[in-house]
């Protein structure tokens, strides 16, 4: 039975979940069950960052224009345009035993694409959710449910898998920012 | 006063004391007519209570929960959520154009809640829509407002269809290959057709098929329709759906009357009587639609039905077959029972459909219940009264028909 997490909640990941390495972080919502005005586009992404809260380099930024990090260990599922259908809308893969001893969180956005423009923000959104599966197992170990948290903000940071000595934990951040993929970029550190 | 965006989601508590009545204003300039509702639906969405959609046509909530007061272009409601039944999750505000204009073209959509929230759009913030669920009141814990602002390009329709339930796809049923009918003694129904009502001549050839199969190619009787025009029926009536229902209906009329005529009541919350529907007048049976539904109340009260159609042929001669067409639902169920076993002694036979809608437990119940003279009712449920074939609508129209009328007769209620 998966845990059922609350915004600002920190739970272990690996510790009590032995063998776990490879890690699917699954994020869907409702959004196109108005036939009206623009379809919703939602973006996954992932930033690797160091001790500092920065990514070492723009190549940390994992998202729709590049899917995989070098080092292998991050990676996106490829990018849903419409959130049509039940279940994950978009994935993102992380095999913890690869990723750079310099790395030490990965944090969890998402973020609507060209929102400005088609006048869209997450208080559109409905039963958006973040679940983190076991992928080895298909097991889900964790659900976030990002409710009714979000209004007119147009990015948010699901939350952030981080390292804790040996082992990894997961923190359920849900705090959105007002400004596009580039913003929360540059909050991060990327030159954007 | 706080200007909000399209969006904008918080607990209502924040901004305006939930005990007590607040107002919600919408207010829409622009060049075509404004129609606003709400909309009182279920934890799945569904108004599973047609009194909980108050508009111009049922301004008040069964409590007085919800009431609304329309000029030009403004709705203003009034709502009181501690008196709301529990069933009652969300409030949702809408506005929709009647007509060929978009909210593309509106010049100004501005909303206000609790006299501290207040939101506006131009036409720039939508596209092609004809129905926009403006703001919602909901229930997640506890009571928070959500400015979505977003909709439906389809219009009405498409927001009844939105909170009245799944359309499900029914099957047409397959067409079985009729067995060869033997000459029937009347004008054939074929001709009467061909020459008053050439439009429907294709329906001829599926009725004589179950007037045979039924043994009532010789029976002359009144044929009554009662036709269901409470607001949940709106989307039926401005999609046509209901006039083709009437179309189907009048052959029936053609066949069994001996003037020809189907005689016609509207009912609501009031039930009215229509002039008689003819092969001249026929198609023009539903147009006036909207001033009726007005004129009878948004409701769904069959009791009141029952009332007028019994007044009208409790001392016929004739037998009479009366059709009610409803989405279920019903108001004054004990009354329409009472009306309906009473209603057994006369000649009248009852046959109720149910369409596009659910919950007929209460219609199955008149099919059934004991203590009538004779089993006067029959019922039925069609998700799609128009998607059915002919053959069989017809067939299953006249299916208890033949076996009251033998009865009837038994008991002396017709010659």
């Amino acid at each position: 039975m998966a845990i059922n997490l609350q915004k600002g909640q920190k739970v272990e990941l690996t510790k009590g979940n032995a063998g776990l390495d490879k890690v699917l972080v699954g994020l869907g919502w409702d959004t196109n069950k108005y036939d009206g005005g623009f379809d919703f586009d939602l973006d996954a992404s992932a930033f690797l960052l160091g001790d500092n809260g920065k990514v070492l380099s723009d190549a940390d930024f994992v998202f729709y224009g590049n899917q995989k990090h070098s080092s292998g260990s991050v990676y996106s599922h490829g990018d849903n345009l419409t959130g049509e259908g039940d279940g994950d809308d978009e994935q993102i893969s992380i095999v913890l035993s690869q990723v750079p001893a310099n790395i030490s969180k990965i944090a969890i956005t998402v973020t609507i694409y060209d929102a400005e423009t088609r006048k869209q923000n997450f208080g559109l959104v409905s039963n958006a959710f973040c679940r983190i599966v076991n992928e080895a197992s298909n097991q889900e170990l964790m659900r976030y449910d990002l409710g009714e948290d979000f209004s007119v903000e147009t990015a948010v940071v699901v939350g952030e898998l981080y390292r804790n000595g040996a082992e990894w934990k997961f923190n359920a951040i849900g705090s959105g920012f007002a400004g596009a993929l580039a913003a929360l970029g540059r909050n991060f550190g990327v030159n954007v | 006063m706080q200007a909000v965006q399209k969006g904008f989601r918080d607990k209502l508590d924040n901004h305006l004391n939930t005990r007590k009545f607040f107002p919600v204003k919408l207010t829409v300039a622009g060049n075509a007519e404004y129609d606003f509702c709400c909309f009182g639906v279920d934890s799945v969405n569904k108004l599973s209570d047609d009194r909980y959609m108050v508009f111009f046509n049922q301004t008040r909530s069964p409590n007085g929960e919800i009431t609304f007061s329309q000029s030009v272009g403004t709705a203003e409601f009034s709502v009181n959520l501690p008196s709301l039944p529990n069933s009652i999750n969300k409030l949702v505000f809408t506005v929709n154009i009647d007509g060929g204009s978009t909210m593309g073209e509106i010049r100004s959509l501005d909303v206000i809640i609790g006299n501290t929230l207040a939101l506006q759009l131009t036409g720039k913030d939508f596209q092609r829509e004809k129905a926009v669920i403006v703001l919602e009141v909901y229930k997640k814990d506890i009571w928070r407002v959500s400015f979505l602002a977003s909709g439906f390009n389809g219009g009405l329709p498409d927001l009844l269809r939105h909170y009245g339930g799944e359309e499900s796809e029914s099957q047409t049923v397959p067409v079985q290959p009729a067995p060869a009918p033997p000459v029937p003694a009347k004008i054939s129904i074929e001709k009467k057709l061909e020459k008053e009502a050439p439009k429907l001549v294709s329906l001829a050839k599926p009725l004589k098929v179950s007037l045979e199969k039924h043994k009532l190619v010789d029976v002359v009787a009144k044929v009554g329709l009662v036709m269901d025009i409470s607001a949940s029926m709106s989307s039926s009536y401005s999609s046509g759906s209901v006039q083709q229902i009437v179309d189907k209906v009048v052959p029936l009329a053609v066949q069994f009357d001996d003037d020809g005529e189907l005689d016609f009541w509207y009912f609501g919350n009031k039930c009215k009587q229509m002039k008689p529907v003819t092969t001249k007048n026929y198609q023009q049976t539903t147009n006036d639609w909207k001033k009726r539904m007005r004129e009878c109340g948004g409701g769904t009260n069959l009791a009141e039905a029952v009332d007028a159609v019994v007044d009208e042929y409790k001392h016929s001669k004739l037998p009479a077959y009366v059709l009610v067409v409803t989405d279920g639902a019903t108001s004054e169920e004990s009354r329409t029972r009472k009306l309906l076993t009473a209603a057994s002694k006369q000649p009248i036979f009852w046959q109720f459909v149910g369409i596009g809608g659910a919950g007929y437990g209460f219609l199955e119940d008149l099919d059934t219940m004991s203590g009538r003279y004779v089993d006067n009712a029959n019922f039925f449920a069609l998700d799609d009264f128009n998607r059915v074939s002919p053959d069989t609508l017809y067939d299953r129209l006249l299916g208890e028909f033949p076996s009251w009328l033998k009865e009837a007769k038994r008991l002396g209620l017709i010659k």
